[in-house]
């Protein structure tokens, strides 16, 4: 697939305003509690982080074709508490895994064909899709924790192995990042997502196959988030039927963010947007400040994105936007 | 379209619902003869009064196309609200009305951001709906808060009786929904909600000021969401509840697109969300007799919500005629 290259310069500024952005944020938690930025805990906050990171990364590609997907978090039950079963029958953990992705992969592919093939309404047929996903997902245990084989199964290295002294679910999350910085920003793959989500009908007349994209867009959602559910079960060392329903707003406001900064919903934004949600959820647990506290902060967040990311899209428009910025501020019109 | 006259009017799509009723209630008369008896079925009104007020705001918030997710979290709020202050000796009323506001709170704020700053309405209701949540369980530390002060004052008897064999809050359900059927039907307020649903850019054109229909759709849906929860504390729980939330979001949807298939074909409206209210009651309730497990219930809840979505989209499609479908539609 040929590159395609792009002038990086805005961009640069954007990424290093986000880190002073990130380092004010995690300087104010530093003088609060001195033991924050050690090794150990920002090892620690970026595991916990990375399962966040790899299902809004998912929930990206659904957010980019001017789509919902409010079944994520609620199929991601499914997949791990089937992962988790698979574990317990003692089948090996590669291949649980991939069933888990699997159940990702269907789950995610009926969302896709109800909203890109038959043309309902994508967030509500999204609820139901999810909904019957989570009401399956006590089938395997009647809604209790499965921890069976978990620890001699070798699943836990899957969150808890250590290479370059980072773990393991970090390295995947890193890796996931690159490619799909690759596909979505620097490909032709991810113009076709970007000009779905522009204009359906003059992406169908450029020769984009629409529904196609919409359906991959869902498939992709369904993937990460099962994936994350999986690693986040690792984690715990246990199969959580309510796993992945904690994932609903911080991956939300992951998208907002990045979106507020870079004027897109995109990959890095995504990534930086994690990023800043956990530090602000991790710092308001080590300073062991109740979880309502930190969720209301995060919802405070989200608004403040969202008005934000209107504010340098209405400047936008207002100028006489360069042919790549008008395509980039009717994404943001969804 | 063509129209079907006389007594096959009763197969048309607009009925389907009276249909599924009738099956709901026959099938779980063969598996437990106990679920027709009087008693019971009253034990179904009165769940479904208010589950139904829960919604009805809501109702007119997807009629305008936009979206609220934050109703169930909004009636957990203001439960918790009542509840605390109730709990801390302030009367019936005051909690009441305090309660009232807060919740009005939420929909105000919904509103400002929808219509003054052009969020996005899901992403909006999402923010809004974690805030009262959180409020919610910032109130009493997550946990459920207790108020038997409140089973003496005359208003939970008040609530809680019968009136000639009928939930008396069943009877106010009804008038509550008789009032915003005659809003929907005969007032310009309920043609402009319907209106903004087909098109926003004509209605303004028009010079009708859709914020304001807008706003009003908003905190309508926060009116109600707060009401039923606070009905709530009296009637189910006797406690406030910070976590009623899950329980209520995919109930609350089906509900409403259930309505979608009565009376006005693909558009939720008052009267469908009442009939709703009571086919969602008759299934949880008989599913409950039956001993069904959560998975049953709650795959049973997201079918009936496929079938309302995919009858609503069918209607919508056949109201707007072969030509409006382009290849890619």
């Amino acid at each position: 697939m040929r590159i395609i290259r792009k002038d990086n310069k805005g961009e640069a500024i954007t990424i290093a305003a986000f880190f002073v952005l990130f380092a004010a944020v995690a300087i104010t938690f530093q003088i609060f509690e001195p033991t924050f930025l050690t090794w150990d805990s920002v090892t620690t906050m970026l595991k916990t982080g990375a399962t966040t990171a790899i299902a809004a990364l998912g929930l990206t590609f659904v957010i980019v074709v001017s789509h919902s997907d409010i079944s994520f978090y609620m199929t991601s039950c499914f997949s791990s508490m089937f992962m988790a079963w698979l574990i317990s029958l003692k089948i090996h953990p590669i291949i649980a895994v991939a069933g888990g992705l699997l159940m990702g992969f269907i789950w995610g592919g009926i969302s896709g064909i109800a909203v890109g093939k038959f043309k309902l309404p994508d967030i509500i047929s999204t609820i139901a899709i999810g909904s019957i996903a989570f009401g399956a997902a006590y089938v395997f245990s009647d809604g209790a924790f499965i921890y069976e084989e978990f620890h001699t199964s070798g699943i836990i290295n899957l969150s808890e192995h250590r290479f370059l002294g980072i773990t393991v679910s970090v390295w995947i999350m890193l890796v996931l990042y690159i490619i799909a910085y690759f596909a979505l920003d620097r490909s032709k793959i991810g113009r076709w997502f970007y000009s779905t989500g522009a204009n359906k009908r003059a992406a169908f007349f450029s020769g984009v196959r629409v529904n196609q994209v919409i359906i991959a867009a869902f498939i992709v959602s369904g993937v990460l988030a099962a994936l994350a559910a999986i690693i986040y079960d690792a984690a715990q060392g246990q199969g959580n039927v309510k796993i992945g329903m904690n994932f609903l707003m911080p991956c939300f406001s992951a998208i907002y963010i990045g979106w507020s900064v870079f004027k897109k919903p995109c990959v890095i934004g995504t990534f930086f947007g994690a990023l800043i949600s956990t530090v602000i959820t991790t710092g308001f647990t080590v300073m062991s400040i109740p979880y309502y506290y930190s969720d209301l902060t995060m919802a405070g967040v989200l608004i403040l994105a969202i008005g934000l990311s209107k504010m340098q899209f209405k400047s936008k428009e207002s100028d006489i936007a360069k042919p790549d910025d008008k395509a980039e501020g009717q994404v943001a019109q969804a | 379209m063509k129209k079907k006259k006389g007594i096959l009017t009763i197969f048309q799509p607009e009925y389907a619902l009276f249909w599924l009723i009738l099956l709901a209630i026959i099938f779980f008369w063969i598996m437990q003869p106990a679920f027709v008896s009087f008693g019971n079925l009253m034990n179904v009104l009165k769940n479904a009064s208010y589950m139904a007020l829960m919604v009805l705001g809501l109702t007119w918030v997807i009629a305008t196309n936009e979206m609220d997710c934050s109703f169930p979290d909004v009636a957990a709020c203001a439960s918790m609200v009542f509840a605390w202050l109730a709990f801390h000796g302030y009367s019936v009323l005051v909690s009441f009305i305090i309660a009232m506001l807060s919740g009005i709170l939420c929909g105000v704020l919904t509103s400002i951001l929808v219509v003054r700053f052009k969020y996005h309405s899901l992403i909006t209701t999402i923010a809004v709906s974690t805030i009262a949540k959180s409020v919610a369980a910032a109130l009493y530390g997550g946990m459920p808060l207790s108020v038997p002060v409140i089973k003496s004052t005359g208003f939970y008897k008040f609530v809680n009786s019968y009136l000639a064999g009928i939930p008396v809050i069943f009877i106010i359900a009804v008038a509550i929904y008789a009032v915003l059927f005659i809003i929907q039907e005969k007032t310009r307020y309920g043609q402009y909600v319907y209106a903004l649903g087909e098109n926003r850019v004509a209605v303004q054109e028009a010079g009708i000021k859709t914020g304001k229909v807008l706003t009003g759709v908003f905190i309508t849906s926060a009116f109600f969401a707060a009401l039923s929860g606070i009905l709530m504390v009296f009637v189910v729980y006797g406690s406030g509840q910070p976590k009623m939330g899950s329980a209520f979001f995919l109930d609350g949807f089906t509900v409403v697109f259930l309505g979608a298939m009565v009376m006005k074909l693909g558009k939720t409206n008052v009267v469908g969300t009442f009939l709703g209210g009571i086919m969602l009651a008759i299934v949880v309730n008989g599913l409950t007799q039956l001993g069904a497990s959560f998975a049953t219930s709650q795959i049973t809840k997201g079918v009936l919500l496929v079938i309302g979505i995919v009858i609503a989209a069918l209607g919508q499609r056949k109201n707007r005629g072969k030509a409006g479908l382009l290849k890619y539609e």
